[in-house]
């Protein structure tokens, strides 16, 4: 120690009195907070809560060690210093802070090696103020900027700096000027490709464009005639004129939809105990489909969705739009009203910060965001936007647009259900009834119904399930559900939209969102009071906001304090000109929905955290012209398709060198092939077989999904679910994927398998591994059978011999006529298979019109069974079986399923 | 054939496994055994979820305080809601088992003769008094469903032992639980990390098999058609990997649907074993032979199993319905910690026995009238532990004399899940995923491994 001691001394000698006030400066505004957030958690202030008995909070304490009695550091020798060792993460014992998240970057851990390499100098906390103070004076050090925002918990939170290219995000679009006649997209890429000597690919053949450009702007295949027109019109408009007929169709819309649905979470249950449907949401699907048909402005687009109601509240289409709002799951079972509508707010106001900014605001809520510049006043300023609104179904007449196609046949069926249901609850009851009565007169007292007997002691009145056997004990229940469910189900065919309200804070039951009874009066209609909640604790209340914005982004706004208007501000304020992270937000969506990957390749987090973008002066340009075209989504889409980077080939001749340079094509150096989505995939193989019908819109369809699942027994609050029936006849089955009804708690499996995203996490981009239940579900599953023989028998209506069929085959499936080898594999596949068939004739199957339900029944412990009835079988039209056809079909047939497995149809190239 | 031939015999010859989409490289494969992040005490998981509420009350945690309070009446209060509850007594009698006299109802009469294989825990603190919050929150350490299952997060961090099998093995009673699948979700992990409910009438897997009138030579016919169209389109897009991966998934599920139904037929196990579950044949006793169906997935290398028994949640009858539910896990259970340590497999397997919460020392008034019941009570559990390297024959934690909150080693859930993780080798700082932002773990925000429950 006396050593050390005399270095010390010999170097405070040596060094100019100068650096010593550097030293103190740079523990100041270093080395301390950087203690104090990484350290003082587990060592700091209070004795009683000190880890391993090490308190970091001053140079003694540090200087004493913890448990293992050796001194925490070493002055100038960092290497030797047992707090320098463990946030190395050398040695396993001792890896300090142990979270992975906490881990000290590389220049964190260089702020302590220095600092104790330079005699670890420590200054109280006057002197530390006093540098901090004249720091932040500067906005932009060589440690980075700081950030205006309203505000951290603490100074230093508000004053911390940020790299700036962490900071992208925020910054005002720069405009760049690019050359005349070159699209700025293939300026920007070609400028880093030639930066790193990568040519790009050749442009991608005329059969694979179309494909490529149908599917992206359609989620469909092109038709044989759409190729044929494309292939021979050789003139120099004619991909243009593909592109203008692309973005003219209605497919648009329901495919560009589905990615929007994918963000905002769309599905058509609420999830939690009982998984409540949310009867109208197809309204808000629609909603989505007709905006982007009609290129509605985006600015408008989110404005709608956010505040429609406020806008224009006599305009159904605005109380449609707000459906947004009501996307995330939403359950209000056996929590206290106030955590209920606290879960509301929490998933609207981060879903809001996904969704237009990029930012979840989520982190934000118990502290200062940890990396970004979110302080929790920001995120309690935007929840207090939302602390009016209410979730509700809402009256809104239809529109012209909207389908009302199968509202009879629908209510119909689910009045049946109702009355069924009914009438079996009415019979247990008057069973249950009569057995009461007998009791009380048994016992000489007059009988009275059991809801007027709640204070009567027990004795006095009957046991709760008298003259009932554990079959009618479970049985009621579930009937009961069942009247709740359809009455709950009817809502299909009302004139009602999940919406919002404003209003004062009540309970909003999940079963019924309906505007209380006294909404106009002076009580419902005080404007609200927010409040940051300290660690996101609802008990622990700090101090009151007033409705704010994401205050890192430079603008301002002004949003009333009033109960009504305050979305309406906000989305003014969101959908401004100036406010370029909104407008970046949906660009860089946009571009990864042409190219697979975003140009910042978190499209939900353009945060510290989030992927850098590859090509940043891009995507300003690109922002740049989507704002002064008006938020126009179709002309930016169109910018990106006549681009050559879109039609480049996905085939590059250097690829080995390619993928050496640049191993994740970032810098597009060759067009990314994609695999199908699922509903791609299921929507294809409706339209090869001709099958699909493309009617848009309206109620939610049931195609066929495994039996076994559709039947499963599936448990929700009190009872069992329905069982999942499909629709009718085909011609309502074999409609897009889109309109397929949303369960969150049963996700199809054919969907799910094929990366169909779980509806309660906003989704940014689509997952697209390869696993092995794929192939069970696409090879083996009654479904493809089903899809597999009409196709055979399309191709047995449309040509005569097998050659024939077989090559029509090919053309239908992958848009090109196979090779020799490949067709004469498949002819004589077929030939040969024929036989096999003759010998074997599957046997008839039919669809159950009953199932039998086994639940354990709760008040015994018993076991009870009922069956429930399968109406939709009882006039059920079936799609054509494998037992429907004949051998030379069914041998056609197995090619078909052949196809729709190859790796040529599911991949876009 | 010893276990490793077998695994070979499944595996060999190809890169191929359940699930695997990267197979060029069997360094890259995602699924091949990874490195702990310490030394072990288990290798697989197999979880007994008791659905709807055990009441610890009633079960290994007796309460006799309760006896002379039974009916007296007690209001509770939350935000500013009051609740007018009523205290009831337990209708079971207990007796202590084994050395360690672990107290159990008197309808655990199998159960009592492992009482010193088993580590009784009576401080777990969950957070949600709603099923399908709880249920997500111990399956997957959020109340908010969406994130990760326990064995997704498993087979992340400790690959697969026999990668022709799914490696997160999901069997349910009579239906799903609230929630459904989401409480076996593969989350934000990759989708190959999914559990899969294996059924117990028609294909296991769903889909495993092609249609019957499909023979086995008959699909391989048309794989070989599809095989070779793949092959050719393959020479056209040479540099990408993803499509021999597909190529390849095909080949494995050809020979997946030809073993997985041995494997998973439990009449290939001697009588005498089948009589140790209570397997009778009558129709009754599903949990039973997802029991012994447990122990033969973890001997072929699963690393993680969950089997679900319903029926937990009495808000009445308890007598009844209790009594029902203790009879019908009674023997299963206890055959299976027998069955284990018996196999010399008990050190290397974790068998976690829990439910989403427990139950109050009272029950509320519903509608007037008492009801014999108890409602769902997330501040004190009682859990089961056994193998793994827990410290078998001990009790650790206590709760209240009423039973109404733990009071002693009290822990939140996610230690439990980090006690866990422990004992299965990893460490649940270090076992994270970056996703939205952050490296997300199992914990959420960290938590402590429960060293008592450790031998």
């Amino acid at each position: 120690m006396k050593l050390l001691m005399s270095i010390i001394f010999v170097f405070s000698l040596v060094l100019p009195t100068v650096n010593a006030n550097e030293q103190e400066k740079f523990f100041s505004l270093k080395v301390y907070p950087l203690l104090k957030n990484k350290c003082f958690g587990c060592h700091g202030d209070k004795p009683e809560k000190l880890k391993g008995d090490l308190d970091v909070s001053s140079l003694e304490g540090i200087l004493k060690g913890g448990e293992s009695g050796l001194a925490g550091l070493i002055k100038g020798d960092a290497k030797n210093s047992l707090i320098y060792k463990s946030i190395l993460w050398l040695d396993e014992d001792l890896e300090m802070p142990p979270k992975e998240n906490d881990r000290l970057t590389k220049a964190e851990v260089s702020i302590v090696e220095k600092w104790i390499n330079t005699g670890a100098v420590w200054v109280d906390e006057s002197s530390r103020t006093k540098y901090l103070e004249k720091e932040q004076h500067l906005l932009e050090t060589k440690d980075g900027l700081i950030v205006k925002t309203s505000g951290g918990l603490d100074e230093s939170w508000t004053y911390r700096r940020y790299k700036k290219e962490d900071l992208w995000a925020y910054q005002p679009l720069e405009k760049i000027e690019t050359p005349k006649g070159l699209s700025p997209i293939d300026f920007f890429i070609r400028k880093k490709l030639s930066e790193k000597n990568i040519t790009p690919a050749k442009k991608a053949d005329k059969r694979t464009l179309l494909r490529r450009a149908t599917y992206n702007m359609t989620g469909l295949p092109p038709t044989p005639k759409e190729l044929d027109e494309f292939l021979n019109d050789n003139s120099q408009t004619a991909w243009e004129k593909v592109v203008d007929r692309l973005l003219a169709s209605q497919h648009y819309g329901e495919h560009w939809g589905q990615n929007w649905l994918d963000v905002a979470r769309y599905s058509d249950t609420s999830g939690f105990a009982s998984d409540w449907e949310k009867s109208n949401a197809w309204r808000y699907r629609d909603y989505v489909i007709r905006s982007l048909n009609k290129d509605k402005p985006i600015n408008q687009f989110f404005r709608e969705q956010i505040a429609g109601d406020e806008i224009d509240p006599q305009n159904p289409e605005m109380i449609v739009a707000t459906g947004f709002l009501r996307m995330g799951p939403y359950g209000t079972a056996m929590i206290a009203k106030e955590e209920a509508r606290q879960q509301f707010l929490d998933d609207v106001t981060n879903s809001v910060g996904e969704t237009f900014m990029a930012h979840a605001l989520k982190c934000a809520s118990c502290h200062d965001h940890k990396f970004d510049p979110i302080p929790t006043k920001d995120y309690y300023s935007i929840q207090a936007v939302f602390a009016a609104t209410h979730p509700g179904e809402m009256s809104a007449k239809y529109l012209a647009e909207e389908s009302q196609d199968g509202f009879e046949e629908g209510r119909n069926v689910i009045e049946m259900r109702l009355a069924e249901a009914r009438k079996d609850v009415k019979k247990i009851l008057k069973k249950q009834e009569a057995a009461a009565r007998k009791w009380m007169a048994e016992r000489g007292l007059e009988y009275k119904p059991r809801k007027d007997l709640q204070n009567e002691p027990e004795g006095k009145k009957p046991p709760r399930a008298v003259g009932l056997s554990v079959q009618e004990q479970g049985f009621l229940k579930v009937r009961e559900q069942d009247v709740r469910m359809y009455t709950r189900r009817l809502e299909r065919y009302m004139p009602l939209a999940q919406s919002v309200y404003n209003g004062n804070f009540h309970l909003v039951n999940e079963k019924k969102l309906r505007p209380p009874q006294n909404i106009n009066t002076a009580k419902m209609q005080t404007p609200p009071k927010t409040y940051i909640l300290s660690g996101g604790a609802l008990t622990s209340k700090g101090s009151e906001v007033k409705p704010g914005i994401f205050s890192a982004v430079p603008t301002s706004a002004n949003i009333t304090n009033q109960l009504n208007g305050r979305r309406k501000d906000f989305a003014n304020w969101l959908t401004s000109d100036e406010n370029s992270l909104v407008i970046r937000t949906f660009v860089n969506r946009v571009w990864q929905g042409h190219f697979g990957l975003g140009i910042a390749a978190n499209p939900n987090n353009f945060g510290k955290t989030g992927a850098k973008p590859s090509h940043p002066e891009l995507l300003d340009q690109l922002s740049i012209y989507f704002r002064d075209n008006a938020w126009s989504a179709k002309k930016l889409h169109k910018l990106i398709l006549m681009s050559e980077a879109y039609q480049m080939s996905s085939k590059h001749e250097n690829i080995d060198e390619v993928k050496k340079l640049d191993p994740d094509n970032k810098l597009l150096a060759y067009f990314n092939l994609r695999r199908l989505t699922s509903e791609e995939l299921r929507d294809t193989i409706l339209a090869t077989t001709g099958e699909l019908n493309k009617q848009m819109g309206g109620l939610p369809i049931f195609p066929e999904i495994n039996l076994d699942v559709a039947l499963q027994q599936r448990m929700l609050q009190f009872s069992l679910a329905p069982a999942y029936q499909p629709s009718r006849t085909p011609e309502q089955r074999h409609r897009r994927s889109l309109y397929a009804y949303q369960t969150r708690g049963m996700p199809v499996p054919f969907m799910s398998v094929f990366n169909k995203p779980n509806a309660d996490d906003s989704c940014e981009r689509r997952d697209s591994s390869s696993v092995t239940p794929q192939v069970f579900t696409l090879f083996n599953s009654d479904n493809s059978y089903d899809r597999s023989v009409a196709f055979a028998r399309r191709l047995k209506k449309e040509r005569t011999s097998v050659k024939d069929q077989v090559s029509l085959a090919f053309k239908l499936a992958f848009g090109r006529s196979a090779d020799q080898e490949k067709l004469s594999a498949a002819i004589s596949h077929v030939h040969d298979r024929i036989p096999y068939h003759q010998k074997n004739k599957p046997e008839v199957e039919t669809y159950p019109k009953l199932v039998e339900r086994n639940c354990v029944e709760e008040f015994t412990g018993e076991t009870f069974q009922y069956f429930e009835r399968l109406d939709i079988y009882e006039n059920y039209i079936s799609d054509k079986k494998m037992w429907d056809v004949d051998p030379t079909t069914r041998a056609l047939a197995d090619l078909c399923l052949v196809l729709f497995n190859s790796n040529e149809f599911i991949y876009i190239y | 054939m010893n276990r490793r031939a077998f695994l070979q015999g499944l595996g060999a010859g190809c890169g191929a496994t359940f699930m695997n989409p990267i197979m060029a490289n069997e360094s890259m494969n995602p699924l091949a055994p990874k490195k702990p992040h310490h030394t072990p005490k288990a290798k697989a998981c197999i979880v007994i979820f008791l659905e709807g509420g055990p009441s610890h009350i009633d079960t290994f945690d007796p309460k006799p305080a309760l006896d002379k309070l039974h009916l007296k009446k007690f209001e509770t209060k939350k935000f500013k809601a009051v609740t007018k509850s009523y205290y009831v007594k337990s209708p079971f009698k207990f007796k202590q088992h084994g050395e360690s006299g672990i107290p159990m109802a008197e309808h655990f009469k199998h159960l009592g003769t492992v009482a010193d294989d088993l580590c009784l825990y009576r401080g777990a603190h969950a957070e949600s008094a709603n099923h399908p919050s709880a249920l997500a929150h111990i399956n997957t350490g959020n109340k908010f469903s969406g994130d990760p299952g326990l064995g997704a997060w498993l087979n992340f961090g400790l690959g697969s032992e026999n990668p022709d099998l799914p490696g997160h093995i999901i069997m349910t009673d009579k239906q799903y639980p609230q929630g459904g699948a989401n409480n076996w979700s593969n989350g934000y992990l990759p989708a190959l990390y999914q559990g899969t409910p294996l059924r117990s009438k028609g294909a296991p897997i769903l889909d495993l098999t092609p249609p019957s009138y499909v023979s086995r030579d008959h699909q391989r016919k048309n794989l070989n058609l599809l095989q070779m169209l793949n092959r050719k389109d393959k020479k056209r897009n040479l540099q990408n990997g993803e499509l021999s991966a597909r190529m390849n998934n095909y080949e494995l599920a050809y020979r997946m649907q030809a073993q997985v139904p041995g494997i998973i037929d439990i009449d290939q196990e001697p009588q005498h074993i089948k009589d140790l579950y209570g397997i009778n044949n009558l129709g009754k006793d599903k949990f039973n032979r997802s029991c012994l169906l447990a122990r033969r997935l973890v001997e072929k290398g699963v690393r993680f199993v969950q089997v679900y028994n319903d029926g937990w949640d009495s808000h009445d009858y308890l007598d009844r319905a209790h009594k029902t539910r203790m009879q019908a896990v009674d023997q299963p259970i206890a055959a299976l910690i027998k069955d284990l340590k018996q196999q010399g497999m008990l050190d290397e397997t974790l068998v976690f026995i829990t439910g989403e919460f427990s139950r109050t020392p009272g029950n509320t008034y519903r509608g007037g009238g008492v009801a014999l019941g108890r409602d769902h009570n997330p501040e004190a559990m009682s859990m089961l532990f056994a193998g793994g390297g827990t410290k078998s024959g001990h009790i650790i934690g206590a709760t209240d004399e009423l039973g109404a909150k733990g009071v002693e080693c009290v822990h939140p859930i996610k230690d439990v899940h980090c006690t866990i993780l422990d004992i299965m080798g990893l460490d649940d700082n270090k076992l994270t995923y970056f996703h939205g932002g952050r490296h997300k773990q199992l914990s959420q925000v960290g938590g402590t491994v429960i060293q008592e429950l450790l031998a």
